[in-house]
C-alpha cells in the first residue's frame, strides 16, 4: 500500500480554543474510511486542514510527501456547500465553473452522476432542496479525478432511499487507487463499504482501525463507535 | 493547477453580471428622468430637449460607477471568504491579482458600455437643426486646422499623450488602492478576531475595524506630509506631478497587496 496522506503532530487553535490537539494520521491509497465523532469533535476542521483551507496550524500535512497547499488543493476533492456561487446559478453553470477551474474535473462523469442523482442542468441553486443540493455537492466532488476525496457529512439531508442508493454506488464512481474519507453520523448505512474507521474524540484521533479488525472482535462498527463514548459515560 | 487566466475569467463572469445590471439601471433611470424632464413644466428648455436623454445618461454615469466600485469590492471580499473559491488550486498571490484585476477590467467594461450608451442617446440630438449646424461648424473648423497643417500640433498641445496615459495609470492605481484598502480592512480584522474569544465576535470586529481605519488615516496623513518634504523635480510640470503621485500610489499598492497576500496565504480562511 502506498502512503497517501500523512498528518503529523497537527494542532489547530481558533478563538483561543484548541480544536485539534497533536493529531497524527496516516492514510493509504485505495481505501474508504469513515471519520466519526460527535458534533464539534473537529472532523470538519481536520478535513479543512487536510485540503488546505484552514490555516495557521502547527504540524505537517503531506499528500504523497508534498506539503504545499496548492498541490493539496489540486489533488484533493472536498465537498463544498457551493455558497460562493449565487442562488441564481444553474447546475449547468456550476459544472462549467468546476470544469474551467479544476483540470481534473471530468464532465462526462459529472453528466452520469447528474442523471444518477436526478438533477436537471437548468435547475438553479436557489431552487434546490437541501437533499438535492447535497446530491449536487457529491456529484461535483466525485466528478474530479482526485487522489483523495473528503466527503463532509454528505448524506445528512438526503432521504434514506436515495442515501442508500448513493452509498452503494460510491464504489462505482471511485478510482481504485483513490481514497475516500467520509465524515458522517449515519454509521450504520456506510459500514458495508468501509475499509477503515477513524474516530475523533477529545481533539485527538482516539482510534484508527480497519473495519475487519473491528468485526473480528465481534462488534459492529456502530457498536464499537458507541462503546468509545460509553466508556466516557462510565467514567 | 488552475491558470490565472481561468480564474480571472470566472471571477470576471460573476462581476459582469453587476456591470450589466448597473448599465441597465442607469439606462432605465436616465430614460425615466429624461421623459420627466421633457414633459414637465420646469424641465428641459426647448433648445436642450434634443440632448435630454444624453444629459441624463451622463448624469447617472458617475452614480453607476460608484455603485460598481461598492458592488465589486463586496464581491471581491465574498470570494476571499468563500470556501468554494478558496478551494481552487492556485497561489494566494495569483488569487488576489485575479480578483482585483477582474474587478478593474469589468469596471473599464462598464465605462465602455456607458460611452456606447452616450453615443446612442446622443443620436436623437441630430434631429435638431441647431445641433446639426453646430456639429457642421465644428467639422469645418477642424478641417481648416487640418488643412493648415497644425491640427495635430494643437491637438497634442491640448491633450498631451503623456499626461493622458499618466492620468489613466493614476486611475488604475487608485482603483487598486481602493480595493486593496477594503481587502486589508476585511482580512486583518477577521484575522485579529480569529485570535480573540468567540464571544461578541461581531462587535469586536467592528471595534477592530474602527481602530484600523483610524490607524490608516493617521499613517496616510504622516506619509503625505513626509512626501511633501521630498523634492521631486519641477513642481510646476503637471506630467512630473502625475509621475510622482503614480510612483507613490504604486508603492502603496505594492505594500498593501503584499500584506493582503500574506494574510490570505497564512491566516484568512474560506468558509
Amino acid at each position: 500500500m502506498n502512503k497517501l496522506l500523512e498528518v503529523k503532530e497537527l494542532t489547530y487553535r481558533k478563538n483561543l480554543k484548541t480544536i485539534l490537539d497533536n493529531v497524527n494520521l496516516d492514510v493509504d491509497s485505495g481505501k474508504i474510511i469513515a471519520l466519526l465523532g460527535e458534533n464539534g469533535a473537529g472532523k470538519t476542521t481536520l478535513m479543512r486542514v487536510i485540503v488546505g483551507i484552514a490555516k495557521h496550524y502547527q504540524g505537517d500535512v503531506l499528500l504523497n510527501g508534498d506539503g504545499s497547499e496548492v498541490y493539496r488543493k489540486a489533488n484533493i476533492a472536498m465537498t463544498d456547500n457551493l455558497k460562493g456561487l449565487s442562488d441564481s446559478t444553474k447546475i449547468g453553470e456550476v459544472e462549467e465553473f468546476y470544469q474551467k477551474l479544476f483540470s481534473d474535473f471530468d464532465s462526462s462523469k459529472f453528466e452520469q452522476l447528474r442523471s444518477f442523482m436526478k438533477l436537471n442542468n437548468e435547475m438553479k441553486l436557489g431552487q434546490l432542496s437541501r437533499g438535492m443540493r447535497e446530491k449536487l455537492e457529491i456529484a461535483v466532488t466525485l466528478s474530479r479525478e482526485s487522489k483523495l476525496y473528503l466527503l463532509d457529512e454528505p448524506f445528512s439531508g438526503i432521504d434514506p432511499m436515495a442515501r442508500k442508493r448513493i452509498i452503494n454506488s460510491i464504489l462505482l464512481w471511485k478510482n481504485p487507487d483513490s481514497t475516500i474519507i467520509i465524515s458522517d453520523h449515519f454509521v450504520n448505512e456506510i459500514t458495508t463499504i468501509l475499509d477503515e474507521v477513524v474516530i475523533v474524540k477529545d481533539k485527538k484521533i482516539a482510534s484508527h482501525l480497519s473495519a475487519d479488525d473491528i468485526r473480528a472482535h465481534g462488534k459492529s462498527i456502530e457498536e464499537y463507535y458507541e462503546s468509545l463514548y460509553a466508556d466516557e459515560g462510565a467514567e | 493547477m488552475t491558470t490565472f487566466k481561468a480564474l480571472f475569467n470566472q471571477m470576471g463572469k460573476k462581476k459582469r453580471r453587476s456591470v450589466y445590471l448597473l448599465a441597465l439601471l442607469q439606462l432605465v433611470a436616465a430614460s425615466i428622468f429624461a421623459l420627466w424632464g421633457l414633459f414637465s413644466n420646469g424641465g428641459f428648455s426647448n433648445s436642450d430637449k434634443p440632448v435630454a436623454w444624453f444629459v441624463m445618461v451622463c448624469t447617472f454615469a458617475p452614480l453607476a460607477d460608484m455603485a460598481y466600485v461598492v458592488l465589486s469590492a463586496w464581491q471581491n471580499e465574498k470570494e476571499y471568504s468563500s470556501q468554494t473559491w478558496r478551494l481552487v488550486p492556485i497561489s494566494s498571490s495569483k488569487f488576489y491579482l485575479a480578483n482585483i484585476s477582474s474587478a478593474i477590467v469589468n469596471g473599464l467594461y462598464l465605462v465602455l458600455i456607458q460611452i456606447g450608451m452616450g453615443i446612442v442617446t446622443f443620436l436623437p440630438a441630430f434631429l435638431s437643426k441647431d445641433v446639426r449646424t453646430n456639429i457642421w461648424k465644428i467639422n469645418r473648423a477642424l478641417a481648416k486646422e487640418t488643412h493648415a497643417g497644425d491640427f495635430w500640433q494643437k491637438f497634442s498641445d491640448s491633450f498631451p499623450i503623456g499626461e493622458i496615459l499618466s492620468a489613466f495609470l493614476a486611475f488604475l492605481l487608485f482603483a487598486i488602492l481602493v480595493y486593496g484598502i477594503v481587502t486589508l480592512l476585511n482580512l486583518s480584522s477577521r484575522t485579529i478576531t480569529d485570535f480573540l474569544p468567540d464571544k461578541h465576535s461581531k462587535l469586536i470586529r467592528f471595534v477592530i475595524m474602527i481602530i484600523l481605519i483610524f490607524i490608516f488615516i493617521v499613517l496616510t496623513n504622516n506619509l503625505g506630509s513626509l512626501l511633501n518634504q521630498v523634492r521631486w523635480g519641477d513642481a510646476t510640470n503637471s506630467l512630473m506631478g502625475f509621475i510622482r503621485s503614480n510612483i507613490v500610489m504604486g508603492l502603496i499598492d505594492i505594500i498593501l497587496g503584499s500584506i493582503n497576500v500574506w494574510l490570505l496565504k497564512n491566516f484568512h480562511e474560506g468558509k
